[in-house]
């Protein structure tokens, strides 16, 4: 019950946890970072230890997922948007 | 006839006044009730008073108290005898409020920042969390989001 409800926060049972098709069997014996698109993807409990490469717009980001990950989306996990920083320019 | 009026209206409120120093005289302490190691105020029905000074009880969770100790809904905080006063306080230590309930709240907030979440970065930064946008405004993300958020 508690297992089921940080999965879905808020999302009917029938449909599930929003999940897209990984190739999750793979990487568990490789060990090669799985390269996804995927950011809405809910984070399984089978995706613990598993390394990802998670788009930001820009580039893949580097997410290893861990126990407490579990229930939020890969997309949390890497920034979309920098911080401003000025820059000084000569002259 | 005018001044005739006159006395009448001034003794009828003078009888009201009187009713209400009695009516008064019913409710004898001034002083605030102490429920929770919270000061109430003496005068505040008890649903409401519970409600407005303890942090984690609402009106639905303070109706609920008073049913389980068996207050009738009409009563007042310096009515309350002191059997009563422990039963309040028993049925608080039970729940999760005040302390135990901010300390959750910190503690769920250090968790997002710890695993690196969007939400725990938006916290450390004061920003607000929920998709809001910050082209103006959002003043209150930037007084309270904070990693030891004040609550």
């Amino acid at each position: 019950m508690r297992a089921a409800f940080t999965l879905l926060k808020g999302r009917s049972a029938w449909k599930g946890p929003h999940v897209v098709p990984l190739p999750i069997a793979e990487a568990m014996k490789t060990g090669a970072p799985i390269r996804t698109n995927a950011r809405s993807c809910t984070i399984l409990p089978q995706f613990v230890g598993l390394r990802f490469q998670v788009h930001n717009g820009k580039d893949y980001v580097d997410v290893e997922i861990t126990d407490e990950m579990v229930g939020n989306k890969l997309g949390e996990f890497a920034m979309t948007r920098k911080k401003f920083v000025y820059k000084y320019s000569k002259n | 006839m005018c001044t005739f009026s006159l006395i009448l209206h001034i003794s009828l409120l003078h009888l009201i006044l009187y009713e209400a120093q009695f009516f008064n005289s019913t409710y004898t302490t001034n002083m605030a009730v102490h429920i929770f190691g919270k000061s109430v105020k003496h005068n505040a029905l008890v649903r409401i008073g519970l409600a407005k000074t303890i942090f984690g009880v609402g009106y639905p969770t303070a109706q609920e108290i008073c049913a389980k100790v068996g207050l009738y809904p009409q009563m007042r905080m310096n009515e309350l005898t002191e059997p009563q006063l422990m039963a309040i306080n028993k049925e608080l230590g039970k729940m999760k409020v005040e302390g135990k309930l901010k300390q959750e709240i910190l503690e769920n907030i250090k968790l997002k920042r710890l695993i690196g979440s969007y939400a725990g970065y938006r916290h450390a930064y004061g920003l607000p969390v929920r998709g809001q946008g910050t082209r103006n405004n959002a003043n209150t993300a930037k007084k309270l989001n904070k990693l030891d958020r004040r609550l």
